[in-house]
């Protein structure tokens, strides 16, 4: 039988906490928070049903929607890349943006709050957490699309697109948590926000055509959307000559590594001025805002 | 000073902005709790104690008014209160369901920064201490309530806090469970000095048995703040005391009791329609204070009777409260006590 | 002699109408329960004419706007596969809604009316909402696309109906397993309905598919629904095989696999239920 322990010399000591132990703190907590998202998928496995054979069919509809066309075959591979991609997506917008809606319901909103780590390192347990079923569905409909597909990549640069897509990932990530920061201000309207975070991003990220095609909006697009860029950028290394890219890749890479110090710092700005709007206006707590 | 308190608030407000009218929870609350002090918060449904948990948990900003915690401000030095505080709250569904018990405490142990290693084992010597050993592997969506509020309640030990808030603890729990809870939490508090407890409840046992200072809560306001013997003597001063015998006192009877010194009155409980029964008296015997219980028994013994019952009559803690508001607990105003 | 009232399954029918229609009121109180109705509007708008307008876009990108027949066939599609996800999505977000947010569901299982009329009557809302998608998307089309629409409506309303009853009736199997499942089910109707869309000639022409899915194809209601329902839209049905048939052929089709999925749908509810209520399912709260 043990006891429970003594606390430190006294309070103010106790919540003087060096730089290091302030980063030590959120690293582990987003290990924490990450931990029930993996362990979730070894104790219900229906995700690999419905988060990767059911999406690879709703991906194949496009495929066959450009057969029916009589596209070219890149076209294809065009809509297998973008369907791989949107699995990212998804993952920022309901396993992080909508995510503080759910924690809100359960009860364990107000518990993160009280709790000292910073509300990015939750976020980042979330999407970390998620990136394991992601990583899997996009494989999954990259693989199986060039299996059922006959999808030829031609990947000039391996190292080049593992870089493209990881610069794609962080400002990802970071507008997740800006969108995040918004539901602590919108609540229940920003559940509906990011469904609305689905078709219209498809469209504008040209998720199944060339980004070209979007015309004059392309330009402000690729401004604005990581994962139009992204998605630009890997489809020319993937598929060179193939596909006509908006700007050069390394141009896209610039533009991509930008976006992520801006969404990241624009995130970390929201969530603590929201939070304290929040705060003001008692929506953490009221839990049918 | 106000940073050596474990809690100091002044003119706290809180409003919410609701239709048709803005709702006001807390009415300027000023209050202070040393540091090592069990302090309650006793009141009815609405009265605004858990909007003050909320403000000094950091999870609400007042509307005006200032407040600290460990010195720190609620407004302004959230992260350094968060690293001393912890809250748990009653009758809460929290948890991933799909984790066994020691996987969630083992999740919160990182929020709080704690070494993995170190976590695994607070969460084991927590497990072991709250007797939830046989669930420690079970899914926290099999849990009952009561185990589940245990699982709450070690989270709240997770980081050793400096200043543990429980809001309303033992909700839906039942007697057994509520006295578990009950004992951890002295039991923690006892473990170290300078640990703070801020306790809200509408249970007046729960506030009575584990409460230091009690703060009677109504309508956003304070009205009364005191420990539970100094609230009761608000409504009585004197101690009262029904004693039961096996016949009235010979050679002067209850004159003779009535003129001890310390004996403000001795009336037959008979007298109040309260008698014992047939082979016994009841006698109401109201004392400046309980010291002079020991004149009153010898007296009771020398006059030829023999004391069959001894009890104190004490007002409640809702007493006190009709007494400040005139009505009680569960009733709102206009209507008369059931 | 007692008369006794007509139940169902020990339930009378009247108690189902009740549940049914209140809770109509209810899922209308949830869904319009907007603080910003111009969100609302957004919501309700940019979704179908986002996902009509993907479609779009890869028809001109490929044919460069020639083929007006193909295009019209991919708004309709397009259009009509709101109510798909609207239905199925209602379904099912009522029942964990219900489950895991507002907690109320054991109370409903425990009244004496059915989950069943109370489901269909909760999630009526979201789907009258998705049948605005459905006009929305159909008059861009019109306005914007030259879409030109040539109603039917005595083989329209029909085929509508059907078609509707159909996707219910998929939606509350739905329902019934994502009840077994954690609350991340909640983007498993959307799933479902992807996959349907693989087969149900919505937006290709089911000639495209490997010809072993064709016979997979040709056994869902939602087939023949869109089939029906673009005849009585455009008057012409679609590209490939299925278009030649006679629109009787068709409306039959309808009408016999509805009839085939409905009660299947309607004991696999039952079955889903019976497991729940086994393994304590009704109460549970998940979520990671």
């Amino acid at each position: 039988m043990t006891s429970y322990g003594a606390p430190a010399a006294n309070p103010r000591e106790a919540a003087e906490w060096s730089t290091g132990r302030v980063v030590r703190s959120n690293l582990r907590a987003v290990v924490g928070r990450a931990y029930p998202r993996v362990i979730g998928l070894t104790r219900e496995p229906s995700w690999i049903f419905f988060e990767i054979l059911l999406p690879f069919l709703a991906v194949s509809a496009f495929v066959f929607v450009y057969r029916a066309l009589e596209a070219p075959e890149e076209f294809v591979g065009f809509v297998v890349i973008g369907g791989a991609m949107t699995a990212f997506w998804l993952n920022v917008v309901w396993m992080m943006a909508a995510q503080f809606y759910w924690e809100k319901d359960q009860g364990n909103l107000e518990l993160y709050f009280t709790a000292p780590m910073h509300l990015m390192s939750i976020l980042a347990g979330m999407a970390i957490g998620g990136l394991v079923m992601t990583s899997s569905r996009a494989l999954a409909v990259i693989g199986i699309g060039s299996l059922l597909y006959g999808v030829n990549y031609q990947v000039t640069d391996p190292f080049l697109l593992v870089a493209v897509f990881v610069l794609t990932m962080i400002p990802l990530y970071g507008m997740g948590m800006l969108f995040a920061s918004l539901f602590l201000l919108w609540g229940r309207e920003a559940f509906h926000l990011a469904q609305l975070l689905q078709e219209p991003i498809y469209f504008l990220g040209g998720v199944n055509f060339p980004l070209r095609a979007l015309g004059p909006v392309a330009g402000l697009v690729l401004a604005t959307l990581p994962l139009a860029v992204g998605l630009d950028a890997m489809r020319q290394i993937v598929f060179p000559g193939a596909a006509e890219g908006m700007l050069p890749v390394g141009a896209e890479m610039a533009i991509l590594a930008v976006m992520g110090v801006v969404f990241l710092v624009a995130a970390r700005l929201a969530l603590r001025y929201l939070e304290t709007l929040a705060r003001r206006e008692g929506r953490l707590t009221l839990r049918w805002q | 000073m106000p940073d050596d308190l474990a809690i100091h608030a002044r003119g706290v407000t809180r409003v919410y902005k609701a239709k048709p009218d803005p709702v006001t929870a807390l009415g300027g609350v000023d209050l202070d709790v040393e540091a090592g002090e069990f302090f309650g918060l006793l009141g009815p449904n609405g009265a605004g104690k858990t909007t003050l948990i909320k403000i000094l948990t950091t999870l609400l900003l007042p509307t005006s008014g200032t407040a600290r915690v460990a010195g720190f401000d609620v407004v302004n030095e959230t992260a350094k209160i968060r690293r001393v505080i912890n809250m748990v709250s009653g009758g809460e569904q929290s948890g991933y369901g799909l984790l066994t018990l020691r996987e969630q405490l083992w999740m919160f142990s990182q929020f709080y920064g704690l070494p993995n290693r170190d976590g695994w084992r607070k969460v084991d010597e927590l497990i072991d201490i709250t007797g939830l050993g046989e669930q420690r592997d079970q899914k926290v969506r099999t849990l009952s309530t009561g185990q589940r509020q245990k699982l709450n309640f070690a989270r709240g030990m997770l980081n050793d806090p400096w200043v543990l808030f429980l809001d309303e603890p033992t909700l839906g729990l039942d007697v057994a469970a509520a006295r578990d809870l009950r004992d951890h939490t002295l039991a923690w508090k006892a473990a170290a000095p300078g640990r703070t407890v801020l306790l809200t409840t509408h249970y007046m046992v729960e506030a009575e048995q584990l409460c230091d200072r009690i703060a009677i809560v109504d309508r956003g306001k304070i009205l009364a703040l005191g420990s539970p013997a100094e609230l009761r003597r608000r409504v009585q001063a004197e101690s009262i005391f029904r004693i039961e015998l096996d016949q009235l006192p010979v050679d002067g009877g209850l004159a003779a009791i009535g003129d001890l010194p310390g004996v403000l009155s001795a009336v037959r409980a008979d007298e109040d329609g309260d008698g014992a029964g047939a082979d016994r008296v009841a006698l109401k015997v109201a004392l400046a204070d309980d010291s002079a219980l020991t004149s009153v028994v010898t007296a009771v013994a020398s006059r030829g009777a023999h004391l069959v019952g001894l009890a104190k009559s004490e007002p409640s803690l809702e007493d006190v409260f009709v007494e400040l508001v005139g009505r009680g607990f569960g009733e709102e105003d206009g209507e008369s006590p059931s | 002699m007692i008369e006794r009232p007509l139940t169902v399954d020990g339930i009378t029918l009247r108690d189902a109408w009740k549940s049914f229609r209140t809770a109509i009121g209810l899922g209308w109180a949830i869904e319009s329960n907007w603080s910003d109705p111009f969100l609302f509007a957004i919501y309700t708008l940019a979704k179908p004419l986002a996902a009509a307008m993907i479609l779009v876009v890869m028809f001109n990108v490929i044919t460069g706007g020639q083929g007006n027949e193909f295009l019209q066939f991919l708004i309709v599609g397009s259009a009509l596969w709101n109510v798909v996800f609207g239905v199925m999505g209602g379904l099912v977000q009522s029942i964990l809604e219900d489950r895991e947010r507002y907690r109320m569901m054991k109370y409903v299982v425990v009244t004496p009316s059915s989950l069943f009329p109370f489901l269909l009557g909760r999630s009526l809302a979201r789907i009258l909402i998705s049948f605005i998608a459905v006009f929305l998307t159909l008059g861009v089309g019109v306005v914007l696309l030259g879409v030109e629409l040539r109603p039917n409506v005595l083989y329209l309303v029909p085929a509508l109906i059907l078609g509707v009853v159909a996707v219910m009736a998929l939606g509350i199997f739905m329902a019934g397993w994502c009840l077994q499942l954690r609350q991340e089910a909640w983007s498993y109707p959307e799933a479902i309905a992807g996959a349907l869309y693989l087969i149900s000639g919505a937006i290709f022409p089911i000639d495209i598919l490997p010809s072993f899915l064709h016979p997979v194809a040709y056994a869902f209601p939602t087939t023949w629904w869109l089939e029906a329902s673009r005849r009585g839209l455009l008057g012409h049905g679609s590209p490939g095989a299925i278009g030649g048939l006679p629109d009787g052929i068709v409306m039959l089709l309808l009408v016999v696999t509805t009839a085939i999925t409905v009660p299947l749908a309607l004991a696999a509810f039952a079955w889903f239920m019976k497991r729940a209520r086994q393994a304590g399912l009704l109460d549970m709260t998940t979520g990671s």
